[in-house]
């Protein structure tokens, strides 16, 4: 198994396909970093607010408590 | 006439406690995170570097190492999300119905990469970038499929509900997916004699063939990944007003 | 106050052909209503010549998938007015709370809407064939492709009209929902005239068409019946 390019300038222009191959990949890595951020985002948004919004001891009956 | 449901054993209905789940699955992300990572950028350097081009198609080809696993999953990843949505509705639990409302908008993530990577993968092969060939053509009915069951969550004012509704369009489509596949197809082969394969997995060598599996492990560990970060913080957002959620918060670390 | 031990209620087979004759009076009072999906689908056969070509051989070429197209359509507009009227006065809510099984009173409602809608379809679509100038073969495959394909997309739009029937402004959802179900059907509809236009046999193509429509018939009701609770119910 060997490195399959001439050169690094060659492994960029792909024989032509660069343009393809690159921008599949990027266009990828950008979705999937997007799928992993977004729920992260989103998380830490929530955690915020309810800190936020609860400064002191909340004395909140949990929720399975309530519904067992 | 009392209505009966199968019975399941106690760590099955631990599992569905939306508190149970977050506790449980937080040490396994960082080893999820790090799996994906590893496999993903791995395979792809192996792919994009050190694996062979194509006799026919040149170094095109190598668009394969993402195409393919992200089809794959796009396809696995709905019956993950009709699976869901019946277990929902047969044992009335909350979590399956999170499971399936974050499957959804990942699996339509992963058919729109197959989908304009399949376009991008046509153009050097075929000449146009967008070809009704079967494959493409059933991956983009299975994008509407998704996409039907987002709308369907958001058209839905009540969360309850919404579930529900979902889970019955994720087994309908379900039950139809082989029907439109088989359909597709047929339609395709009556149009067009010379059956033209994107992909040729049987008859890949070796060496094409192993990087695309380190990928299709690579996708599997992220899709696990990403399905278990919108589930955890669904939960967050649904039990946002019980008292671990409140404390987890205050604490300011997961 | 004690409730009678047994509260009368209607057989079944006697309530399904009830319902039946309900929703055809029903449909038959408001005539002007029935037509509309059926004026579209000749209208459109106009707007295609005049988009594509006026060319009779050219038009011959596209005539099967076009027909089969804006019958498919026609069936999407028409498919919303399934359950709204019933829903917006509360008779829905009748028929879901009642002791009939469900399934059969949503049978019931599709077989009326295949008559009322589908059936006009198949019966007209002679005329789009001469209009958009379909060979002389493909005419008797169109109508049979037709009737059974029709009667299959009522069955799957019910599935799409009872999850968006609660919702405002439900049609576009409908449309985008079951629109992916459709495509097996326009495939093989539009396939088996397309096949008698070139000099084949449709029967193969036919009998699949025969065969979605046993399939829908059998998921449908059910599907229809829970996605009715489900929206209705919450």
């Amino acid at each position: 198994m060997s490195f399959q390019f001439d050169s690094l300038v060659a492994f960029y222009a792909m024989g032509g396909h660069g343009p393809f191959v690159w921008l599949s990949y990027l266009f990828t890595l950008m979705v999937l970093v997007w799928l992993v951020a977004s729920p992260l985002l989103r998380a830490r948004r929530l955690r915020a607010a309810l800190a936020r919004r609860r400064p002191g001891a909340g004395h909140q009956r949990s929720a399975e408590e309530k519904e067992s | 006439m009392a209505r009966t449901r199968p019975i399941m054993p106690a760590w099955f209905h631990r599992l569905g406690s939306p508190k149970g789940f977050y506790s449980m699955t937080t040490p396994w992300l960082p080893w999820l995170a790090a799996a994906s990572l590893v496999l993903l950028i791995g395979g792809a350097v192996w792919g994009l570097g050190f694996a062979p081009a194509d006799a026919k198609q040149g170094n095109s080809f190598r668009i394969i190492y993402i195409h393919v696993p992200s089809a794959f999953l796009a396809l696995a990843g709905y019956y993950v999300m009709a699976v869901a949505g019946a277990i929902g509705l047969i044992w009335r639990m909350k979590l399956s119905f999170m499971a399936m409302k974050a499957a959804a908008p990942l699996g339509a993530a992963l058919t729109l990469i197959s989908l304009v990577t399949g376009a991008l993968w046509g153009k050097p092969t075929w000449g146009t970038y967008w070809v009704w060939d079967a494959r493409i053509t059933s991956m983009l009915v299975l994008f509407f499929l998704y996409l039907g069951v987002i709308a369907l969550h958001y058209a839905y004012t009540n969360g309850e509900a919404a579930g529900k509704a979902a889970a019955v369009l994720a087994l309908v489509g379900t039950a139809n997916i082989p029907i439109i596949y088989k359909s597709v197809d047929w339609w395709y082969t009556l149009h067009q004699p010379a059956t033209i394969k994107l992909t040729e997995a049987p008859s890949m060598h070796p060496s094409m063939f192993q990087p695309l599996l380190v990928m299709i492990a690579g996708f599997y560990c992220l899709y696990a990944l990403v399905l278990i970060l919108n589930i955890r913080a669904e939960i967050l957002h649904r039990e946002r007003s019980s008292h671990w959620v409140v404390e987890l918060a205050r604490r300011g670390r997961s | 106050m004690s409730a009678p031990d047994v509260v009368p209620t209607l057989a079944t087979g006697r309530a399904f052909r009830a319902l039946l004759a309900r929703d055809l009076t029903l449909a038959f009072r408001h005539r002007g209503e029935m037509a509309n999906p059926l004026i579209f689908f000749v209208m459109v056969a106009t707007l295609i010549p005049l988009g594509v070509t006026p060319e009779s051989r050219q038009l011959a070429v596209l005539a099967p998938g076009v027909i089969w197209v804006m019958a498919l359509l026609a069936s999407l507009l028409s498919a919303e007015s399934l359950f709204l009227a019933d829903y917006r006065d509360g008779t829905l809510e009748q028929l879901v709370l009642s002791p009939q099984p469900l399934w059969l009173m949503v049978l019931a409602k599709i077989t009326v809407h295949w008559l009322v809608t589908g059936l006009p379809l198949t019966l007209l679509s002679p005329l789009l064939g001469i209009m958009l100038s379909l060979p002389a073969a493909g005419f008797g495959p169109l109508m049979v492709s037709l009737a059974l394909g029709t009667a299959a997309l009522s069955m799957i739009g019910a599935i799409g009209a009872a999850l968006t029937v609660a919702i405002s402004r439900g049609g576009l959802l409908l449309s985008l929902i079951v629109m992916p179900l459709y495509m097996p059907v326009l495939i093989f509809g539009a396939s088996a005239v397309q096949l008698a236009v070139d000099g084949m046999s449709p029967a193969g193509n036919l009998a699949v068409l025969g065969a979605l429509l046993a399939f829908s018939c059998l998921l449908s009701p059910f599907a229809t019946a829970g996605a009715l609770r489900v929206s209705l119910h919450g």
